[in-house]
């Protein structure tokens, strides 16, 4: 019981609880200032984490898509230029890149060749002729022949017509008799009333009527031969009938109007006295002649008409929807100071090289214009409305499903007034290269996030860049 | 042999009740030392809804780490927000009783007139009523001052507090009046005798009063709770319910910090605690 009062009234001596106070009141002042130090840490740590955000508040205002498509002028229309194949070309006044008009020569034929030639051709086409006229004579004959053919043919039928008829009138009267013989024989024996058997043996019936049977086999015989006989006449008639196609003939017509063809072409060269003059003005693009060797069917030479020249641009499936035929178009070329105002746009179409991508046509005045300068197309098309709710394309953002953007949030919190991301869906309306009209949850003095310096996402605490 | 064993044993018995009394701060250091998954496992079933069971308790921390009081004293600047609230609270209001509860007690012990007496036992009555009492009419009082959701809210009411008035009251009232009497004999005025002889010898009532103030303002809830709304102006004791239960380590290391100011403070003034809490209860 001592030892637990000793215990109960235990204390510590003097001086170590002097010690303890002092140390006591060290030990809080240093638990101060560590404190201290732990909160600007902590306020330094904390600033660095949280992202730094620009805002701004929606505007009021219409989309201006601006379109900016890189291109060059081309030709409306190329043009080529034959030469009469076959003829040797003996001097070339043109090269590739120069400027022709209308008229010019561009090149010279030997036309000794060519007038060769069109003796050679007339004479192949008299030989032709005259196969002609031998085949028509051909064809002739073998009318006449068929048509003798036929005729007889038809006297054939009648004459079997005839024969087989009388065969069967024949075979017919047999027949006849023979049954009369039979029921001649039959009646007598009926009717002789002191009939004896030996007076009518049977073996004279049974002559008699196989006489009959026979006699009744060759009618049907002979109808049967009539009927084959009459169709292999008939059958000769038709082979006779058949008509008679000239085919040799048809197609020596048409070997004949094709060198009377030729031939007109070749009159033509002779008559061009063996010179090739440009169709339009333009520029030679290609030269596929050469001097000494004969022209072949292809295009000696190429022009690039320059009474019309394109623009030609393209821009993406995205960009088209705001391109449209009649737009205008403000064209700059390199080279040129002022820029080219208010042209139209002529046409637009897929691409042929690039999928996905659209041609687009802006026709320009020829003159004195390069082709081949490259330049830009710019286009400005409004959105024709006036959207309540506009915000930089920096504020839109996207998840994957749902476009939305970060508004501003003030929130309480022991840190005093803190700003917090707060997520508001919104629907897209219209978008150009920097901002998008949405609608949706959204208030004019909402203020946006529009740019951050770490990623931002829904409810992050947030500090702002600016004060608006 | 037999009495040494007796003595053993009758020792063990304070020392086994002190271990009752010490295990929830062991609890507490542990479950600051311990890792997220380790206290959502233990306390999980408590805390967490649709979980059936008790929690459980580890002594010592399966896989102690300190990431709870990093992320506390590192990533939680409001932790220090509120820590340095109620650091100023606590200052502002000791040192507000310093400058009236001090004079006042002084007078209610020396002045010894009829009005006096009233005024004191008005004081007391004032003293044993709960704060709940009084929160509907201090709501009114600092509203029509416009003192509310500021941290004067919370000073000024302390400031007047009636309680330290009642300690210090205790140790000035135990001055024997021939020492007073002696002192103006010898020519002392009014303040000096306040100075050189209420306060010397009142030292240890002036002392527990501010440490059982502070003991008590420290830990203040109800009155920021009713009078602060703003949350940067919350003390710490409101930081804790503010903790969710998804990061309960910084609950509990932020329980420790908590206690620490006031294990020192309670180290520096356990003697004058205990006389204070004997000189409150002393008769005249």
């Amino acid at each position: 019981m001592d030892q637990l009062k000793k215990a109960w009234n235990f204390s510590l001596p003097a001086e170590a609880k002097a010690s303890l106070k002092v140390k006591a009141i060290k030990a809080f002042v240093w638990f101060l200032a560590l404190m201290l130090c732990f909160t600007l840490i902590s306020r330094a740590m904390d600033s660095l984490t949280i992202p730094l955000v620009q805002t701004k508040t929606p505007t009021r205002s219409t989309i201006i898509h601006q379109i900016i498509a890189d291109g060059v002028l081309k030709t409306a229309k190329e043009t080529s230029v034959l030469a009469p194949s076959g003829a040797m070309v003996t001097s070339i006044e043109v090269n590739a890149g120069d400027m022709v008009q209308a008229g010019d020569l561009l090149l010279t034929y030997d036309t000794k060749e060519i007038k060769f030639k069109i003796s050679q051709e007339q004479l192949e086409l008299a030989v032709l002729q005259r196969e002609l006229a031998g085949i028509n004579q051909r064809t002739v004959q073998k009318e006449e022949e068929n048509t003798l053919s036929l005729e007889r043919a038809e006297q054939d039928y009648a004459l079997t017509e005839d024969q087989t008829e009388l065969a069967i009138r024949n075979a017919g009267e047999k027949m006849r008799q023979a049954r009369q013989n039979l029921q001649k024989y039959d009646g007598v024996r009926n009717r002789d009333y002191d009939y004896k058997d030996e007076e009518y043996t049977e073996s004279e019936y049974n002559a008699l009527r196989a006489a009959y049977r026979e006699s009744v086999i060759d009618y049907d015989k002979a109808v049967a031969e009539r009927d084959v006989a009459l169709i292999h006449a008939q059958r000769a008639i038709d082979d006779a009938n058949t008509d008679m196609i000239n085919e040799d003939g048809d197609l020596k017509n048409l070997q004949i109007k094709l060198k009377q063809l030729e031939l007109s072409r070749l009159y033509e060269a002779v008559a061009s006295n063996g010179e090739v003059y440009a169709p339009c003005d333009g520029m030679i693009t290609r030269v596929e002649a050469g001097i000494g060797s004969y022209t072949a069917s292809e295009a000696a030479i190429f022009i690039n008409g320059t009474d019309s020249v394109h623009f030609v641009a393209q821009v993406s499936l995205e960009q088209k929807k705001y391109v449209n035929q009649g737009n205008l178009a403000t064209i700059e070329l390199v080279g040129e100071k002022q820029a080219r105002e208010s042209l139209p746009i002529t046409s637009i179409t897929p691409s042929k090289e690039n999928a996905g991508f659209y041609t687009f046509i802006v026709e320009l005045p020829s003159d004195s214009l390069v082709l081949g300068t490259s330049g830009t197309a710019q286009l400005k098309q409004s959105s024709g409305q006036t959207y309540e709710t506009c915000v930089p394309l920096s504020a839109l953002r996207n998840d994957g499903a749902n476009d939305y953007v970060l508004t501003v949030r003030e929130t309480q919190t022991a840190m005093g007034t803190e700003y917090v991301a707060c997520r508001v869906d919104v629907v897209l309306l219209e978008r150009n290269e920097s901002y998008a009209a949405i609608a949706g949850g959204l208030t004019g003095s909402s203020r946006i996030i529009t740019q951050a310096n770490k990623a931002v996402s829904d409810g992050d605490r947030i500090r702002l860049a600016e004060r608006e | 042999m037999r009495l040494r064993i007796r003595q053993n044993l009758l020792t063990c018995i304070p020392l086994l009740l002190s271990m009752a009394v010490w295990l929830p701060l062991a609890f507490l250091v542990s479950g600051s030392l311990s890792g997220k998954q380790e206290i959502s496992e233990l306390l999980g079933p408590s805390l967490i809804s649709g979980k059936e069971g008790y929690a459980d308790w580890n002594l010592f921390p399966q896989y102690p780490t300190l990431r709870s009081y990093v992320e506390l004293l590192l990533d939680s600047p409001e932790f220090f927000v509120m820590f340095w609230n109620s650091l100023w609270l606590t200052a502002g209001s000791l040192v507000g009783q310093l400058l009236v509860a001090l004079p006042a007690a002084w007078w209610f012990a020396r002045a010894g007139t009829r009005f006096g007496r009233w005024l004191f036992t008005a004081y007391i009555i004032l003293m044993i009523m709960p704060f709940q009492v009084t929160m509907v009419s201090n709501y009114f009082a600092l509203n029509t001052a416009g003192l509310l959701d500021t941290h004067w809210s919370i000073v000024l009411p302390m400031t007047f507090s009636t309680f330290p008035v009642y300690i210090m009251y205790r140790f000035f009232k135990a001055i024997p009046q021939s020492m007073i009497e002696a002192a103006q004999i010898d020519g002392a005025s009014n303040f000096q005798i306040f100075f050189h002889i209420g306060l010397p010898l009142g030292k240890a009532g002036i002392a527990s009063a501010m440490v059982l103030g502070f003991l008590e303002y420290w830990n203040l809830i109800e009155q920021p709770m009713t009078f602060l709304k703003t949350k940067s102006r919350w003390p710490l004791s409101l930081f804790l319910p503010e903790v969710s239960a998804a990061n309960l380590g910084i609950l509990f290391a932020a329980s420790v910090i908590i206690l620490f100011p006031s294990i020192l403070v309670f180290l520096f003034g356990q003697e004058y605690l205990e006389k204070g809490l004997a000189g409150s209860g002393v008769k005249e």
